[in-house]
């Protein structure tokens, strides 16, 4: 396919093609296509040209007479804590780098000023690809690692949805079926109207079923949901037309308006999750990632009650480095092919290129590793999720309706 | 003290305070605030509002609502651990958010019980570099324990926020509750009464809402003020039988039971649903992000966490710091807040015009001849401003409401004039203010003054009122710039006073300081009616913000 690609795709881009078989065909000139083609484009790069500097790498290590090349980033709120981290801090010194991070919505990086920046790092390649030709960047991009959205929810809401035939269980893994969901949304379901279930709590309040999310104007999580959410009420399909991103968007307001008030980052649903917990978000959308950092951490936060459900099909947030600079371009290549780096990407919960990574890190915390996910869709284009956002917001919230 | 018992005289305070325990009788703080402020101006303070402190690497300047005083105890070893200079100025919520919209907040960092009012308003998110909660208190109800008896409340019942209406509607409770358009705590049960009423748990549409509902519940709300820790001075001060419950922060709740200071109350945490104040530390400077990451990790550090919990009552909003046995561990549901600013707006405007009881307010307004100039012309602005002049944030739920009456007494060596209007259209513009403001520029000053006859008159005007419409609450405003010289003293009018029947004797008198006001004098005034004195010559205030911040309390 490409001259360089010595390593083998991973497997759990490859499982997402074989295993998503709806890819769409109707994409955009010039985009990347899927993340099986990103990453042989990023490993073509990779394969060529940094191999040399690797093993050049541990030379280096000591030279504490250079001066540090500063690099600024802007990135995701998702990833600023790993690259922020004491362990990249130092591995990145020892190359002679130093990162200065600044973070936004993968959203708002798209729309703020770049130009004093080294590196864009969106949580979103559709936003990455955007950014390269808004400033018409000719550096490749890297996608250094990549975590699936995923539902965190608590045993007994499991249970329950588990009964009302929405979960069920592929040996340690939980599948969240999001037809089933839709139809639940679509058919004003409250949790007392699931099958009786004493151990969840919500079965005695008047709550919607319904799953928190962020605003999808501002935070590329609930424009994974949208693009998930609308791929399964478009028949399985990508919305491509102006016309159905309008008809589908329609019938999925009631999933962001039932929610009232919405977090602009993931992490603030998440925080929710883990201190106001069932009482606020029996289920939230979150990044895998941001699950396994916790359980890897081993905080205390993910308490036995906790799980983690994924749903199918689900969607990847490839987080993307486009590079404004040499040595932009330099990092966003160390942050993809350096073994320690991607090591410490693991353990921030993020899936790299090589799964052995997910395996060994989950060994050391005791957790099985991340499961492979056979059913992934693509996100529509920009225009098309820029218009569905813009019809949900600019419809009237429908009340209860008593 | 969480209380702000004298808003007006301290809008921003810095640093660590001595600190009195809440069983001390208001009456006494209200005095040892009054002389704390003159001691602050007197020895140079500046206000934040008018040369903010330096902003240096190594401090870090939070605008803070008043509640977030019990943390300065907290400040010494939080500096020990992170050598970072924490400051805090005290703001009412929507003032900050006005400050924080314009730019004008002179803050690295913003600390207030809730920031989802800020982020509903246009541009408001986009002011937030950062934020991260960090500790959680809900808002729930504080009765009496003699009344959850009669109810069969006690012993962990399951009671909602429709029992709670049903008692109020059969006349056995009333209660106590912040204004909304003040307070996050009355916010939050305006929002959260309104989705329970609704039949959902879900977010607030405008069509939810049931105003025969809200209006039958927030009849039992007989006791308001712009700010919780006023609210709870208050409320341990209120006759037991005139107030029977308590709406506010679990946190002070909680206080309350464990210093007994309010006799025996039984927390109820309606189970179909509460909101939850989550106390987000907000990041305002670029150039303080370390501090903000600094000061963030100490406090949500376990250890911190766990002294916030023991000291203040608030819920740790770090995982793996494990509740004590106070808290209701139960599930209830979290109540969406709304989505938008025009539903939030909707529901405070809806209770202000028409679900609240009506309210009478009597403005008592020195005109004597020491006001000539710019000090009625100041007087003039601040009446005017509340009749729909003042468009900021907190000027527009500051204006008259509807089914408002308002008197407006002026006095010299006598009462020179009595002047009452009926708000019938609250709308800016109306004919209804117009006539208010039409009034007020015909003002003239001239005379003696004769304070205490003048608000002798005003119990007789609040008695008269009270005949006509009993539910209706009724307060006074008393505005003067001088001393007594004529007319009753003191004595004769507390006299008078404590002769009156309750129900007068309950209207409480907001005296405000201006000009060469004697401050003791008003001080007794506000201790003896239960009201509370504000400063309007404290720095940085005017005689317009004083007057919109009583109406937090009107």
């Amino acid at each position: 396919m490409r001259p360089g690609m010595r390593d083998s795709p991973p497997d759990w881009l490859g499982a997402g093609m074989t295993g998503g078989g709806s890819v769409p065909t109707d994409r955009g000139r010039g985009r990347v296509v899927g993340p099986l083609l990103a990453a042989i484009l990023v490993l073509g790069v990779i394969g060529l040209a940094v191999i040399p500097r690797l093993t050049g790498s541990k030379h280096s290590a000591g030279g504490s007479g250079t001066p540090l090349t500063k690099v600024r980033v802007l990135a995701g709120s998702e990833t600023a804590p790993y690259l922020t981290s004491a362990a990249v801090t130092a591995q990145l010194r020892a190359f002679g780098y130093q990162l200065a991070v600044d973070t936004a919505g993968s959203r708002q990086i798209v729309d703020r000023n770049l130009k004093d920046y080294d590196i864009a790092f969106p949580s979103n390649a559709t936003q990455a690809e955007q950014i390269q030709q808004k400033y018409h960047l000719t550096r490749p991009l890297y996608a250094p690692f990549s975590t699936p959205l995923a539902i965190a929810t608590f045993s007994g809401i499991e249970k329950s949805l588990i009964a009302a035939g929405v979960v069920h269980e592929d040996g340690q893994t939980a599948l969240f079926d999001m037809h089933a969901y839709l139809d639940l949304v679509a058919e004003k379901k409250r949790w007392p109207d699931l099958p009786p279930n004493p151990d969840n709590p919500l079965s005695q309040t008047n709550r919607s079923v319904y799953i928190t999310s962020t605003d999808i104007q501002t935070s590329n999580s609930a424009d994974l949901y949208l693009a998930l959410a609308s791929y399964v009420k478009n028949g399985d399909n990508v919305v491509a037309d102006e016309q159905t991103a309008t008809t589908v968007a329609g019938q999925l307001a009631r999933l962001f308006q039932v929610q009232g008030f919405q977090g602009s980052s993931t992490e603030e649903p998440f925080d929710d999750y883990l201190t106001l917990g069932i009482s606020k978000t029996p289920m939230v959308m979150i990044y895998e990632s941001q699950f396994r950092a916790a359980q890897i951490a081993k905080n205390g936060s993910i308490t036995p009650d906790r799980v983690l459900m994924y749903p199918t099909p689900t969607i990847y947030a490839k987080h993307t480095v486009v590079p404004f600079s040499a040595p932009g371009d330099a990092v966003g290549r160390l942050l993809t092919t350096d073994p320690a780096l991607q090591d410490v990407a693991a353990q921030y919960g993020f899936r790299t290129a090589d799964l052995a990574r997910q395996t060994s890190s989950s060994n050391h915390a005791g957790l099985p590793p991340p499961p492979q996910l056979a059913d992934v869709v693509e996100p529509p284009t920009q225009n098309i999720t820029e218009k569905m956002i813009k019809t949900i917001s600019e419809l009237p919230a429908q009340g209860a309706g008593g | 003290m969480t209380a702000r018992p004298l808003p007006g005289a301290r809008p921003r305070t810095s640093g660590t305070r001595e600190r009195a325990g809440r069983a001390v009788a208001a009456a006494v703080l209200l005095l040892a605030t009054v002389l704390a402020a003159c001691t602050r101006s007197s020895s140079g303070a500046a206000p934040a509002t008018s040369s903010p402190p330096p902003s240096k690497p190594g401090t870090l300047r939070i605008l803070a609502g008043s509640e977030l005083s019990d943390l300065e105890p907290l400040l010494p070893d939080l500096k020990k651990a992170t050598g970072i200079s924490v400051t805090l100025s005290h703001v009412g919520t929507l003032d900050g958010a006005d400050e924080i919209l314009h730019g004008t907040a002179g803050a690295d960092a913003a600390w207030f019980s809730s920031d989802r009012y800020l982020r509903l308003l246009p541009g408001g998110s986009a002011k937030e570099l950062a934020r991260t909660p960090v500790m959680l208190s809900p808002v729930e109800l504080g009765l009496r324990t003699s009344l959850a008896q009669q109810f069969g409340w006690t012993g962990n019942a399951r009671v909602t926020w429709s029992d709670i209406a049903a008692k109020v509607a059969s006349g056995q409770l009333t209660y106590a509750m912040t204004n909304p358009a003040a307070s996050n705590s009355g916010f939050s049960a305006l929002v959260g009464v309104a989705a329970a009423f609704a039949g959902t748990a879900d977010a607030l549409q405008a069509s939810d809402i049931r105003p025969d509902a809200l209006k039958s519940f927030f009849w039992g709300q007989v006791l308001t003020a712009g700010s919780s820790g006023w609210l709870t001075d208050a409320f341990l001060k209120a006759a037991p039988a005139s107030v029977g419950a308590m709406i506010n922060y679990e946190s002070v709740l909680l206080s309350l039971q464990r210093s007994n200071t309010a006799g025996p109350l039984t927390i109820i945490r309606p189970s179909d649903g509460v909101i939850t104040a989550d106390y987000p530390l907000v990041l305002l400077s670029d150039s303080r992000r370390d501090e903000y990451a600094r000061v963030l990790a100490w406090l949500r550090s376990p250890e911190a966490q766990r002294r916030i919990q023991e000291q203040t009552s608030r819920r740790p909003a770090v995982p793996g710091v494990p509740l004590d046995r106070r808290f209701d561990t139960r599930v209830v549901p979290e109540l969406p807040f709304p989505a938008t600013e025009q539903v939030a707006d909707q529901l405070l405007a809806a209770y202000l015009d028409s679900y609240r009881r009506p309210t009478r307010a009597i403005y008592v307004l020195d005109t004597s001849g020491s006001m000539e100039g710019a000090r009625l012309a100041a007087l003039r602005q601040a009446l005017v401003g509340l009749t729909g002049a003042d468009d900021s944030l907190s000027g527009r739920f500051a204006r008259f409401r509807a089914r408002e009456q308002v008197t407006i007494i002026t006095f010299n060596a006598k009462v020179t004039a009595t002047r009452s209007f009926t708000v019938g259209d609250p709308s800016p513009g109306s004919a209804d203010l117009r006539a208010i403001s039409d009034y007020a520029g015909t003002l003239r000053a001239g005379g003696d003054t004769a304070i205490y006859s003048a608000l002798d008159a005003a119990y007789d005007a609040a008695a008269a009122g009270i005949r006509d419409d009993p539910k209706a609450l009724t307060s006074i405003v008393l505005m003067t710039d001088g001393e007594n010289n004529h007319g009753l003293d003191s004595a004769g009018f507390l006299t008078r006073y404590r002769a009156r029947p309750p129900d007068v004797r309950g209207v409480r008198t907001f005296p405000v300081v201006f000009g060469d006001a004697d401050r003791a004098a008003l001080t007794q005034i506000a201790t003896s009616t239960g009201g509370a004195a504000f400063d309007a010559t404290a720095p940085g205030m005017s005689l317009s913000d004083v007057f919109r911040e009583i109406r937090g309390y009107q």
